[in-house]
């Protein structure tokens, strides 16, 4: 790591003094959006259970229609009939929409009646009917939910920062970092096979490098992957060259390269009108080809002669127990002949290699197969690379306990602060502002207008007042106040939900509602590992061996030493 | 058998695999018996016992995925497993060992069950 203050700096050195050098500053700098990026998107491995919880005027329909799945021998029979309202709903409604989408049933012939549309602006919009008499469900009817992102809150922010395109070249330039980090980390770490398995508690400086290479070593395979993934998801953006070179950058262009990529072969409106066929007898070719149960067909330029059927089929959960490629079997039809245009099987992509090793990539980052136990490995393996981030960006402040290196000249103190604060609300802060998140859920009256956004508001709000809390309180009291904030919020959660929605844990594990139920059980976990980091940080001290926490404390006095001289920070 | 017990089994393999390969070195062998260096042959024998362990995580992992999805989970079993020993050796060495051990006897004789 980095050597005494002459050896400091990129090019001096052995190679591999140069690497921990590259190792450290790579690592610091980018170390806080990496644990933010990481831990929310451990979390978004859980979007669809965060969701839930997050929606509790949701859980009584859910319930019915889990129920209802026993009763899908009397709904088969009735597919013909969904189809038929369906496509009436939409002749009747939407008669010039470019698409129509229906939904007729869930894998086993019951469930929602959905259908979808491009609207005047071109934006997707949607409307459910009712599966036992094909009318529209008035969404004033319905009971009044909660606006919400939900969990996929989390999917976005941790690609995306919520700022669109910038945030995901933000993003992409942070995971090329971690990539650099983990090569040069490896490069660093001299003793890796010796170290193995190596964790010495209660050694201050060497337990943190400890815990920093167990959590990074083991489970390199992971980090790698999950980083190479990500940034290889979204090269149509981060690599634009190849698509700008054939089809060009205007954003038509980039329209062109979308319809040749994601629907070859689309054909052209003819202009001569010819009604919609009768969509059962395709979507019973549909599913004998791709051999699954209908999931939507889509019509593209209905009433036009030249429309053509889409039948797109369901994934049942064993299907994704052996393969990686997540997608779908599809069968595309000419409605006016009836013709078969294109076929893909489950698991296939319509494009080549190519197409196929993206949705392998795609599939691999989003665990999209392997079922609920992989999910729990990605959950596990995406805690243990947010703890090397943070245990990466303790180190370095702990290292540097009580004796400037120097590496900013004459603001490095000052430097040091900031570094000590920024730790404390990039890695505690952060875990507040998420478990706020999901208090605003909660607490916010359910009639406020635009409220998903005020959720959104909650948690950059809890995280920014996390900084600057940071900044005023010195270092040691900082990481006190905000670990007890989390340990209570998280605490209180299931204590919140009861208070708010009359729902609660037993409850939940009672009906086996296994998505509430982790979500409060988790929220628990934290604060339990909250309270023991307290209690760990208010242990006594030994004097000689020094503990890492002292850092902070040694750090404060003497900046607090060096402010008083400087008159720049208190 | 459920993706479950699947994975229980493949967890208690690679605990097992990787606290054998733990022992074998002079540093973690120390902890278990006041010695300063493996003894030739037991390095040897847990090695072995090591590598083979981490290689029947396949067995239950391919009996409930496919050869390619088993290939992400293995590598995820083995961190986990990895993870667990580093934290187990640490807490309670010789605890751990045997705890070690009576998983990756159960789950190996599970497997060929």
């Amino acid at each position: 790591m980095a050597q005494s203050k002459n050896e400091f700096g990129a090019g001096k050195g052995s190679f591999r003094q140069a690497q921990a050098w590259l190792h450290t500053w790579c690592g610091l700098w980018f170390s806080w959006l990496l644990y933010a990026v990481f831990l929310t998107g451990t979390l978004a491995v859980f979007e669809e259970p965060i969701t839930h919880w997050m929606t509790p005027e949701h859980h009584a329909h859910e319930q019915a229609q889990a129920r209802s799945v026993d009763t899908a021998q009397e709904a088969e029979s009735s597919l013909s009939r969904r189809l038929q309202w369906g496509l009436a709903y939409m002749k009747r409604q939407h008669p010039g929409a470019d698409m129509w989408e229906l939904w007729p049933a869930d894998a086993q012939g019951g469930g929602d009646l959905r259908v979808y549309w491009f609207d005047a602006n071109g934006q997707y919009a949607a409307a459910r009917l009712d599966p036992k008499s094909g009318n529209a469900v008035d969404a004033a009817d319905a009971p009044k939910v909660r606006e919400t992102l939900g969990g996929h809150h989390f999917v976005d922010f941790h690609y995306q920062l919520h700022a669109g395109q910038v945030g995901l070249w933000i993003v992409g330039i942070a995971a090329l970092a971690m990539l650099v980090a983990l090569v040069s980390g490896v490069i660093t770490h001299r003793r890796i096979f010796k170290d193995f398995f190596t964790f010495r508690s209660h050694k201050g400086q060497r337990s943190w490098l400890d815990m920093h290479n167990a959590v990074a070593v083991l489970t390199l395979p992971f980090q790698f992957m999950i980083a190479y993934t990500g940034i290889a998801i979204s090269c149509s953006t981060f690599m634009p060259a190849g698509i700008a070179a054939y089809f060009g950058s205007s954003a038509e262009a980039v329209k062109s390269f979308q319809v040749a990529l994601n629907e070859p072969g689309k054909p052209q409106r003819s202009g001569q009108s010819m009604p919609v066929p009768d969509l059962e007898s395709f979507v019973l070719r549909g599913q004998a080809l791709i051999g699954q149960p209908v999931r939507a067909v889509v019509i593209d330029y209905p009433g036009d002669a030249a429309a053509r059927i889409g039948v797109y089929g369901w994934n049942a959960a064993d299907d994704l127990n052996q393969r990686l490629s997540s997608t779908s079997g599809m069968a595309m039809f000419s409605a006016a002949t009836g013709e078969l245009q294109q076929l893909r099987l489950p698991g296939g992509v319509d494009g080549g290699v190519g197409s196929l090793t993206q949705s392998v990539i795609g599939g691999l980052h989003m665990a999209t197969y392997g079922g609920l136990p992989l999910k729990w490995l990605y959950f596990i393996c995406g805690l243990a690379g947010s703890a090397m981030m943070a245990t990466g960006a303790i180190l370095f402040m702990v290292k540097r306990r009580g004796k400037h290196q120097g590496e900013f000249g004459s603001s490095t103190s000052t430097v040091y602060r900031m570094i000590e604060a920024v730790n404390v609300a990039a890695i505690v802060g952060l875990g507040i502002a998420c478990v706020g998140f999901l208090w605003a859920n909660r607490l916010l009256p359910i009639e406020l207008s635009q409220r998903s956004r005020w959720e959104l508001m909650v948690f950059f709000l809890l995280w920014i007042l996390a900084l600057l809390h940071a900044l005023l309180r010195s270092p040691p009291m900082a990481w006190r106040d905000q670990m007890t904030a989390l340990a209570v919020l998280c605490l209180l959660l299931p204590v919140l939900n009861f208070l708010s929605t009359g729902d609660h844990l037993a409850a939940y594990l009672l009906e086996g509602d296994w998505e509430s139920a982790g979500v409060e059980l988790f929220s628990i976990a934290v604060g339990v590992a909250a309270v023991a980091a307290l209690f760990w940080m208010r242990r006594p001290k030994p004097v000689r061996k020094q503990m890492p926490r002292e850092v902070s404390k040694d750090l404060s006095a003497m900046v607090d030493a060096d402010s008083a001289k400087q008159g720049s920070l208190s | 058998m459920t993706l479950w017990q699947s994975s229980l089994q493949a967890l208690a393999l690679s605990m097992g695999g990787m606290t054998a390969l733990a022992l074998a070195m002079d540093r973690h062998y120390a902890q278990l018996k006041p010695r300063d260096e493996v003894p030739a042959a037991h390095r040897m024998a847990l090695r072995v016992l090591g590598g083979l362990l981490l290689l029947a995580v396949w067995l239950p992992a391919i009996r409930s995925w496919s050869a390619t999805v088993s290939t992400a989970l293995v590598l995820g079993f083995w961190s986990l497993g990895a993870l667990a020993t580093v934290a187990g050796l640490s807490w309670s060495a010789r605890r751990f060992a045997v705890a070690a051990a009576v998983m990756a006897l159960l789950g190996a004789v599970s497997c060929l069950w």
